[in-house]
């Protein structure tokens, strides 16, 4: 079982289009994945997967879960390749109201409310915001491995040092309580990558200076279908089908197709051998 | 506030001990009570340092909670987090309070 989350400081990088599709992949793989969204933005995973109203619903909401008022099964939809814990835009005041109840297990409620459905699933994947609050602590304490989508980009890079902080910081904290907690980082992912020589030469650089952190030999090239996609409120393999890609775009299938291959591994020595750059 | 700032009160209890720094059960395990409470509509379940109260205290403590006028410390305790558990709590009604001693998680809640 696999539980991750995809975080970057840095918003725009493509933490939600790599989830939806990385979910999908995995999904169409046979593996049964759940994916959790915790953005309470409008533009968030949920209406990506064809659910925005779901951010406004009145009802049970992953508030609620998160407050241990209702059970996550509750809100799960069930889709095509993946199931989905909508987000719901009442997230947004979680923080305020957890500290003004003073709940004092407020950085652990994900992990809480996941515990009960997790062995339902092979893959668990957390969309939080980009934003360092809360919600992105849950997500990083209830999945214990953050993979970083990054823009090929100087600012990207310098983007990189901001997770790798966090993360270093959330786990030397946390382990003095609980010695045995990790979080680990599986990788960069390469993305919306469009092969200029500046790309090429952020990648060197990234590989040469972040000795503890892999660049995945995974490449998302950066072509405007994905935005069309988002537009139809499909991933990119159903708007594949229903809509159709030039020749070319299929290329984005296979990276999704090989970061599932590398993910399914969650072995840093097998991701190498089994994933085609 | 710098990331460590932020996250330092992860890696303390209430009291500024550690799991680590203390000494576990003589099964080696480090022991805290969960309390579940069942109104009849929702179930939670808290969780309490077993170093700050034994089960039977805590037993003792959830039935003087239904009597606001106990000045107990730990009644006071439970009444605290019963109300920002937000739940409806009357035993007469729900006649349902379960504890149990169980492995160590990170939730611990220290009545004092």
């Amino acid at each position: 079982m696999t539980k991750l989350v995809i975080w970057s400081e840095s918003g725009g990088v493509g933490k939600t289009t790599t989830a939806i599709n990385l979910g999908a992949a995995l999904g169409r793989r046979g593996e049964r994945t759940l994916l959790v969204d915790l953005d309470p933005q409008p533009a968030s995973l949920s209406a990506h997967a064809g659910y925005p109203e779901a951010k406004t619903a009145d009802g049970v909401t992953i508030t609620d879960v998160l407050l241990g008022t209702a059970a996550l099964d509750e809100i799960i939809i069930e889709d095509e390749s993946f199931d989905l814990v909508p987000a719901h835009e009442s997230l947004a005041s979680l923080e305020s109201t957890v500290r003004a109840e003073g709940i004092s297990t407020a950085e652990f409620l994900l992990r809480s409310a996941l515990d009960p459905v997790v062995d339902d699933y092979d893959h668990v994947i957390i969309d939080p915001p980009a934003t360092l609050n809360l919600l992105v602590d849950n997500a990083l304490i209830a999945s214990g491995n953050v993979l970083i989508p990054m823009e090929m980009t100087r600012k990207g890079k310098q983007s990189i040092s901001g997770v790798l902080d966090t993360v270093g910081a959330l786990e030397s904290q946390l382990q003095r309580a609980q010695p045995e907690f990790t979080l680990d980082v599986l990788g960069v992912l390469p993305n919306k990558v469009d092969g200029s020589s500046l790309n090429r030469a952020v990648r060197e650089s990234l590989e040469e200076d972040t000795d503890n952190v892999e660049v995945l030999p995974v490449t998302v090239p950066n072509y405007n279908v994905m935005e069309k996609a988002w537009d139809a409120q499909l991933d990119i393999f159903r708007y594949a089908e229903e809509r159709g890609l030039r020749a070319y775009q299929e290329s984005l299938l296979d990276a999704y197709r090989d970061l599932a291959v590398a993910i399914s591994a969650n072995d840093p020595a097998e991701r190498q051998s089994t994933v085609n750059d | 506030m710098s990331k460590k700032d932020r996250y330092a009160h992860l890696g303390n209890e209430p009291d500024g001990d550690t799991p680590a720094e203390r000494p576990a059960d003589a099964d080696g395990r480090d022991s805290e009570v969960h309390i579940t409470i069942d109104d009849g509509n929702e179930r939670t379940t808290l969780t309490v340092d077993s170093d700050a109260a034994s089960i039977e205290e805590l037993r003792d403590a959830v039935r003087t909670a239904s009597d606001d006028t106990s000045p107990a410390p730990l009644a006071t305790g439970v009444r605290s987090m019963l109300a920002t558990q937000r739940l409806v709590f009357n035993m007469g009604i729900t006649g349902a309070v379960v504890m149990e001693q169980v492995a160590s998680t990170p939730f611990i809640y220290k009545p004092r």
